[in-house]
């Protein structure tokens, strides 16, 4: 799908209104990968345009 | 103030150079202090009772005899750590792993504990506690739990991930998907289809030194913990959670730490030496025995799994299919998922699924062990593409060129690559003077790649100067293996000093904001960056003092070689002022001079490597000896070579250990056989050969100094690369680890008709 | 239990002490003498990590009794360095970054001295079967093969290998340890 957003907030903000059931799992954590590249944490995190964003799951290392 | 974080190419001064590190003194004269080193007046001793069961209901606990022996000072239970989790499930598991609930869900499961003021009295203590248990059925094998009728480890739970959801209990917690493309169209594309089902046992991280922590709790909710952890802040938030005290009165100092490699990213026994500590009103130190670390501590899962490889003759690669069966132990987790999102991200496949089932069985909480759940699928994976190679007859390093990832690939996981390091590390392996190394009878050459994420996460770090111009660095992620001889040296690099000038520290929680674990190899990455910017933040600082000390503006001084220089043409002339000189007169340019900085580093790049092994096998007994490994892997950049070399050597070696000889061997009665460094056999020094690296950088974009993760990549490969060369050794084909002498003796019997 | 009285000689020093009869060289070390360095991995013998020499013998701490040593001679790690001066198994173990984590290293460090008063050439075979029973789970073993090879090569003639960085040194050292001489 394609949205309108200059950062993962906006994103996000804008995902929930469209399917307020995503709001639990973003609550629960969870990863976005901004053309490859993985952000976990940083809502900040500028989109470029024309990124490729992907959700993932929040996931942890040894 | 914002940095900027990417990559720009410089010529390094100190950076790359191969340093002697802060703390290494302190580490050869045995003055190093670990969890187990510390001591504080009036400590009790702790010590855990345990549950022999593998899964038992708990009617009662009596401790009235226990308490009233002398030398007791406090008793604690379940009732003793009430649950103030408000729902929160994860924390809840938590909870009840550090001490049982009502039941007890495997061997090993703490049960109670006390605190005594000897080790001998707290060892009476326990055998005067009367536990009440009725024996339930247990489960402990993956494929076993998965089975219908088998005894359900945790009744609440119902399978996340499937439609319909499902209304009654099992043991399958969530099952997961990655993937894209149209499977069967690939496979129907192939000209060669290969199937092949594996196992691998459980293995333990093994760090040397158990878990340890002294814990003292005041009556004012004061409270004190001195751990060897991985995550002093996650110590922090966890155990104030658990225990109801306020975050900013728990003061947590990471002891040095004597290994962890993602076992010690969790909480223990921590809550329960705080739970005795309050109750008792002194401090508690709780050391953990090496048998209670192999039993109630955090393994890696045992797993099985269904690999499916369809290819052209020409080696392009049209499907990959995986089903993998990961146990997470008695609680629920996502270390089948993170196989699933690892298990082909080597390969640019048109066509790919891989599908994981978390499984809950009757064995310690899983943990996080170096690259957690990536090794397994990549025995798999990587077994099978050398059954391909075989197949149609193409060499197997010209395999995985064929199909390896590059930038652009989309990931079986979902995202794109940005540049990444699987084809260099190939093209590496293949040009390696060891590819080419002559072999004698019975022995044999196998290779592998491997992934892994990498990530960054919160960090932050302060940087003082003192008065005669040296500088304390205050980190908050903790040192496993030499990262703050590469702090200090990035810290130097910015600011032009030497590296001698620069002491740094790992912080305690009181003294420095919020860090993340030193998990998913993010040290020297993440607070490396941090490290970088509190210094740039420091040269701002010293740029403006040395403006006010010459009166002219900010911006015709810059700073270089250590130094602050005015330039232009009215300023040119003055004589530069050092760091030294700037400190010495701080206090009367405006006071203290230090940087700072607070970041979330994201954008830690992935990482791969590539490894050649090999391996003679002897026909007559199944022993096998490991006569050459060389290790390929892509570090971004290397700070210190030494240590990212270290850092290679030392998940290869644990790969070699998973591979040939570890695992967890349960009894039928549902106990643990082995726990013990006797019967669980890690890799000894005379099992290896010297372990060659090479570093390859292709600096990651996201870093100012380009660096990448380095610590966990490594223990990815070595299960198949060393199944792959024992193939071509014996001429038999292992699918289950560990590969030891009486499991390669049957499958060579078995391939002779013997 | 009576306690026992205990006089011995530690890192040179005259000690006494008392402890429980069951109580171990290694508890006593850490516990009654205030000399941590030497650490429990395992208290089964296992792990090497507890490697103290008693009367110029390796042994395990944690597998001796505090009470048998009376009247014998202790070396711990603490008592390897003379004064400032660092023994070359320690300078060659920084050096070599023999050390991740470690807290093997005390461990280390006393089954290599042990091997090199025996045997002062040893080649990398017999280096690696003389400290087999030290584990290690960060290193991978192979800076400490190398670090004690040429800690072996310093002893014997300290004036040539010098104690500058590795630069020849470390080459040197990993061609002779890497040597296929049959021990």
């Amino acid at each position: 799908m394609s949205i309108e957003a200059a950062t993962i907030r906006e994103l996000f903000r804008k995902l929930v209104e469209r399917y307020p059931r995503l709001e639990s799992r973003l609550r629960d954590g969870i990863a976005v990968s901004v053309n490859g590249d993985i952000f976990r944490d940083d809502w900040n995190q500028a989109i470029p345009e024309g990124a490729e964003v992907f959700l993932l799951p929040r996931i942890n290392g040894g | 103030m914002a940095f900027d974080t990417q990559y720009t190419n410089q010529e390094f001064k100190v950076v790359g150079k191969r340093v002697l590190r802060p703390d290494g003194i302190d580490k050869v004269t045995g003055r190093a202090r670990y969890g187990a080193d510390m001591n504080a007046p009036g400590q009790l001793v702790g010590r855990i009772l345990r549950s022999p069961h593998a899964h038992a209901k708990i009617r009662a606990i009596d401790t009235s005899k226990a308490e009233k022996l002398k030398g007791v000072k406090a008793v604690v239970t379940a009732a003793d750590l009430p649950d103030l989790t408000r729902g929160d499930m994860g924390m809840y598991d938590t909870l009840e792993n550090c001490m049982a609930r009502g039941r007890a869900l495997y061997d090993g499961h703490a049960v109670a504990a006390v605190a005594a003021i000897d080790a001998d009295i707290a060892r009476k203590a326990l055998k005067l506690i009367k536990v009440d248990y009725e024996i339930l059925p247990h489960v402990t094998d993956v494929d076993e739990a998965m089975k219908p009728g088998a005894p359900i480890v945790q009744p609440r739970i119902r399978t996340v991930g499937v439609n319909p959801a499902p209304t009654k209990p099992s043991n399958i917690s969530q099952v997961s998907e990655f993937g894209h493309g149209d499977l069967d169209a690939g496979f129907a594309e192939a000209d060669v289809i290969v199937e092949k089902s594996y196992k691998t046992e459980q293995t333990h991280q093994g760090y040397i030194e158990p878990h340890a922590c002294l814990a003292s709790v005041g009556p004012d909710g004061q409270a004190e913990l001195w751990v060897t952890t991985q995550g002093p802040y996650m110590q922090r938030n966890t155990c104030a959670a658990l225990l109801g005290l306020e975050v900013a009165k728990l003061r947590v100092t990471a002891s040095e730490i004597g290994g962890g490699f993602g076992g010690k990213t969790h909480v223990w026994m921590e809550p329960v030496a705080l739970a005795l500590s309050r109750k008792a009103n002194r401090p508690v130190k709780l050391v953990l025995t090496r048998e209670e670390v192999f039993r109630g501590t955090g393994p890696t899962c045992s797993t099985s799994m269904d690999i499916k490889i369809g290819a052209r003759r020409d080696g392009t690669i049209t499907a990959a299919q995986a089903v993998l069966r990961y146990q997470d132990g008695a609680f629920p987790n996502i270390w089948g998922m993170l196989g699933a999102m690892t298990a082909w991200a080597c390969y640019d496949l048109k066509n790919v699924k891989a599908t994981a089932y978390d499984v809950l069985v009757n064995r310690p909480k899983v943990a996080a062990y170096r690259a957690p759940s990536a090794p397994m699928a990549a025995f798999g994976v990587e077994s099978t593409m050398d059954l391909v190679a075989a197949e149609i007859g193409m060499d197997p390093v010209e395999l995985r060129i064929k199909n390896a990832a590059k930038e652009g690939t989309r990931a079986s996981y979902g995202p794109t690559y940005g540049p990444i390091g699987i084809g260099p590390t190939l093209e590496a392996a293949k040009n390696h003077p060891h590819m080419k190394a002559p072999l004698g009878a019975n022995q044999g050459r196998g290779m592998a790649c491997g992934f892994w994420f990498n990530f960054g996460g919160q960090t932050c770090v302060d940087l003082n100067i003192g008065q005669d111009g040296t500088v304390n660095l205050a980190v908050g992620t903790v040192d496993v293996g030499g990262a703050r001889a590469s702090l200090s040296m990035i810290a130097a690099e910015e600011l032009g000093i030497p590296y001698e000038k620069v002491k740094c520290i790992v912080a305690d929680t009181a003294s420095l904001g919020h860090n993340d674990t030193t998990e998913g190899s993010r040290g020297t990455f993440s607070s490396g960056m941090a490290t970088v910017f509190a210094a740039r933040d420091a040269v701002r600082v010293l740029r403006e003092r040395a403006a006010k000390t010459w009166d002219i503006p900010v911006d015709r001084v810059e700073w270089r070689d250590g130094k602050a220089h005015a330039f232009g043409d009215e300023h040119g002339n003055l004589a530069p002022l050092s760091l030294e000189e700037l400190a010495a007169k701080a206090a009367r340019t405006g006071g203290p001079i230090a940087g700072h900085n607070e970041i979330v580093a994201d954008g830690a790049g992935v990482s791969f490597a590539t490894h050649i092994c090999d391996i003679e096998v002897d026909p007559e007994t199944g022993k096998s000896r490991i006569l050459r490994y060389t290790v390929i892997q892509d570090a971004g950049k290397a700070i210190h070579p030494d240590y990212v070399e270290g850092q290679f050597q030392g998940a290869a070696a644990q790969g070699i250990g998973w591979a040939l000889n570890e695992e967890y061997i349960y009894g039928a009665d549902g106990r643990l056989q082995n726990p013990g460094f006797l019967d669980y056999r890690i890799a000894v020094c005379s099992d290896l050969p010297m372990l060659d690296t090479q570093i390859l950088e292709i600096p990651n974009p996201n870093h100012p100094y380009g660096i990448r993760g380095v610590g966990e990549t490594s223990i990815v490969p070595p299960l198949a690369a060393i199944a792959n060369a024992m193939s071509n050794a014996a001429g038999v084909r292992m699918t289950h680890t560990p590969m030891s002498p009486p499991r390669v003796l049957k499958a060579i019997r078995e391939a002779h008709g013997a | 239990m009576a306690a026992v009285l205990v006089s011995t000689t530690v890192n040179g020093d005259a000690v006494e002490y008392s402890c429980a009869p069951r109580e171990s060289l290694l508890d006593v070390l850490r516990n009654r003498l205030g000399l941590t360095g030497s650490k429990e991995g395992c208290g089964t013998g296992d792990c090497g990590a507890c490697s103290v020499i008693v009367d110029g013998r390796l042994v395990c701490a944690c597998l001796m009794l505090g009470a048998e040593m009376d009247g014998r001679t202790v070396e711990t790690v603490e008592g390897l360095a003379d004064g400032a001066t660092l023994h070359p198994l320690q300078t060659k173990f920084l050096e070599h970054a023999a050390l991740q984590c470690g807290v093997c290293t005390p461990g280390f460090l006393m089954a290599s001295k042990a091997l090199l008063a025996r045997n002062a050439n040893p080649t990398e075979e017999e280096i690696r079967f003389a400290l087999a029973g030290n584990l290690c789970r960060c290193t991978g073993y192979d800076k400490i093969v190398r670090a004690v090879s040429a800690a072996a090569a310093e002893l014997a003639h300290p004036a040539k290998s010098g104690t500058g960085k590795k630069t020849g040194g470390k080459k040197a050292a990993g061609g002779k340890a890497t040597g296929k001489k049959k021990g």
